[in-house]
């Protein structure tokens, strides 16, 4: 199997990323049509259309953020042989 | 053919048998030994009623009774499940020459399925202290520096959880006179220790840096047996002895940021994924501690779905270490151009844990998720989510783009071998079969609550999560690229903390030591001729002047005591005498002896009194 014919053909991944941003604008046109029974609503957000998609771009940004650029850098952060 | 026997017993007689045989038949052996298992498994699930609990196997040992076969829905699933697992890992350490490893290999599976059919407490602790040791020993055949002291530390860690469950399950039997392994009453004493016990083998933090310690620097193969069994087996003893304790819901959501967190920093692939074992068991633990029939499904749906995708990303990036001999990721890269097959298994494995739908964590990480929505738990709902978009974020982004795309390493591995690539496709199967078909799942969890994954909204918000924690992913680039740091954990405390402790026992407290050590020289005979010089001193100085002050003055008054006997006594006797001689010289005139001197003396004394009177009156 190789793949290199894909992935370094420019054309194939500029197609993969638009199908990409298609994806991303479909998953919260679909959201439109969420049914949300009153039953399976647990949390007032789950009402709101396209609220999972700002958490997920959110949830993301604090991992990065609070892990690598606080609590890596000033903090947990030691050089590799810091044990020997 | 085969009799009904406790299937830990297949595993520990099977390993015994290892050594005498030789290529080929040795192979057919290991595998035939999960496929005994199984079948041995089907049968004595066939004589039994497996909505009861029924019991078999029992021995009487110490007045107790031991029971090797307590046979209900819980256990029969997660045998079937340990089982399945270890046929995979099996399948992929068929190269590995060395006997030993396949025997404690296998002691430790024996181990494993010890403990979910033990019925009382005492069997399942003999099994635990079996897993302990079959699985230090996975790490130890690594054979290098750096394995043999990780594997020490994991088998002191484990060695004193097992004691803190031992102390546990004495005070039970102190206090309610049995070892009957059921739910354990939350008033109890036992209650505490135990779930320490049980919290240090689930590596729950703080007690859970054993974890990313020692299983990157296991065996390649090691590691997907460790990945399986130890937590679950601890999942496992939670869902029956401590289903609903509030505290491990808070616990277990964050223990599931607390990995996710170290994996983000994390730059070894398979200390990456450690992280991740921590990341998920956190969810299992969540859902045991909201303890409704929903979420101890969902826990143990989340163990039977996280054994296959964690076991096929441990194989994935035991085959990049195996064919590359690196872990890092700032080493690795570019490597889909000679190892697709691996990347799009990895993939498998990382969409699966992502909970991608139509992969096996979507319909075990969901039910988790609904039964603390059901049970009005926004906030833990909330965070358990939030913890989808920080799994996808490192196990299917950052490690996969990293180790298969990203920086060009110049490395061009082969393809792993092949009973490697096979033991991962029957894995990469097996959690697609899950996610397209889950009742195959959910046929076999313990309780009987209907559930459907597969609603419309559940989709969509969760294609939502994970398609939109990639564009964060990919716009963060720099900042997500790994780093070659080591990153500080509660390791610290027994690593670089015990530096601090062993200084202070070479220096003040053996200091301390070595002068008591040497006391007789030090205190008795040191200051025994200390005090005898000083007595001696005291002794010539003191005592002789006393003694001879006193002599010398008892001389000194003797002579003057002479010198007035001579001089004072004898001169005022002598003087006494003399004066006495004159006077009666004197006084002898007077006696003459005739009567008219006498009679005239006698007138004159008369004269002299009247005259002395007349004067006077």
């Amino acid at each position: 199997m190789d793949l290199t014919k894909y992935f370094e053909n420019p054309k194939f991944v500029k197609k993969m990323k638009n199908v990409g941003k298609a994806a991303l604008v479909l998953v919260v046109f679909l959201d439109l049509f969420s049914p949300r029974h009153p039953e399976h609503i647990h949390v007032e957000s789950d009402k709101w259309v396209g609220f999972y998609a700002f958490f997920g771009f959110i949830a993301c940004y604090i991992f990065i953020v609070v892990s690598k650029k606080i609590l890596g850098r000033i903090w947990l952060y030691k050089s590799e042989d810091y044990y020997d | 053919m085969i009799n009904e026997i406790p299937p830990a017993f297949i595993y520990i007689i099977g390993a015994l048998a290892i050594p005498f045989l030789k290529g080929a038949l040795k192979k057919a052996w290991l595998v035939a030994i999960p496929i005994v298992a199984f079948i041995n498994l089907l049968y004595i699930k066939k004589g039994v009623d497996i909505d009861t609990t029924v019991v078999k196997f029992t021995a009487t040992f110490l007045d107790q009774q031991l029971i090797f076969g307590r046979i209900d829905k819980l256990s029969v699933g997660f045998a079937f499940i340990f089982i399945l697992a270890s046929l995979i890992s099996i399948i992929y350490a068929l190269h590995i020459k060395d006997d030993a490893h396949h025997i404690s290999a296998y002691l430790y599976v024996g181990g494993a399925l010890g403990v979910v059919f033990a019925g009382d407490f005492l069997t399942l602790f003999l099994f635990w202290e079996l897993m302990a040791v079959g699985s230090a020993f996975l790490v130890w055949f690594r054979r290098n520096k750096m394995a043999i002291e990780a594997g020490f530390r994991y088998i002191l860690i484990h060695t004193l959880g097992g004691l803190i469950l031992l102390a546990g399950i004495m005070l039970l039997y102190n206090e309610t006179g049995s070892m009957a392994f059921n739910a354990i009453d939350p008033d109890s004493k036992a209650f505490y220790l135990i779930i320490i016990g049980l919290m240090i083998n689930a590596a729950v933090p703080p007690l859970h840096a054993w974890l990313p310690d020692a299983y990157p620097q296991a065996t390649v193969p090691g590691a997907i047996f460790m990945s399986a069994f130890t937590t679950k087996t601890a999942v496992y003893v939670l869902v029956r002895g401590f289903a609903g304790t509030e505290f491990l819901v808070w616990l277990g959501t964050i223990m599931m940021i607390y990995g996710l967190v170290y994996a983000v920093l994390e730059n070894d692939i398979r200390r990456l994924l450690s992280y991740h074992i921590i990341s998920q068991v956190g969810y299992m633990v969540a859902a045991i501690g909201i303890g409704t029939d929903l979420g101890l499904n969902g826990a143990v749906a989340h163990a039977f779905t996280n054994i296959l995708y964690k076991a096929l990303l441990f194989m994935a990036a035991g085959a990049i270490l195996h064919m590359t001999a690196k872990s890092k990721l700032t080493e690795l890269g570019g490597l889909y151009r000679t190892m697709p097959i691996t990347m799009i298994l990895y993939m498998i494995g990382g969409l699966s844990i992502s909970g991608f739908p139509l992969f096996a964590g979507f319909v075990s990480k969901a039910m988790i998720v609904s039964a603390a929505g059901v049970d009005h738990r926004s906030i833990i709902m909330l965070v358990l989510l939030f913890g989808s978009a920080g799994t996808f974020l490192s196990v299917g982004l950052k490690l996969p783009f990293f180790a298969f795309f990203g920086k060009d390493s110049g490395l061009r591995p082969k393809e792993p071998p092949k009973n490697m690539l096979v033991a991962m496709a029957i894995t990469a199967f097996c959690c697609i079969a899950i996610g397209v078909y889950p009742a195959v799942l959910y046929d076999i969890l313990p309780f009987d609550v209907p559930y459907h994954p597969y609603t419309y909204e559940h989709i969509v918000w969760t294609m939502q999560i994970l398609l939109f924690t990639g564009v964060t992913f990919f716009y963060m680039l720099k900042t997500a690229a790994p780093k070659g740091y080591l990153s500080l954990d509660t390791d610290w405390f027994y690593r670089k903390g015990i530096k601090i402790f062993l200084w202070f026992a070479f220096k003040p407290v053996r200091k301390t030591n070595d002068f008591i050590d040497d006391a007789d020289v030090n205190v008795i005979e040191k200051q025994t001729m200390n005090v005898a010089t000083k007595a001696k001193w005291f002794d010539i100085a003191v005592v002789d002047g006393i003694v001879n002050g006193v002599a010398w003055a008892n001389r000194l008054i003797a002579w003057l005591s002479h010198q007035i006997d001579i001089y004072i006594v004898d001169g005022l006797i002598n003087s006494a005498a003399t004066l006495v001689n004159i006077n009666s010289g004197f006084w002898r005139k007077l006696q003459t002896g005739s009567v008219q001197s006498y009679a005239l003396i006698m007138l004159a004394g008369v004269i002299l009194i009247l005259g002395g009177l007349i004067i006077f009156i």
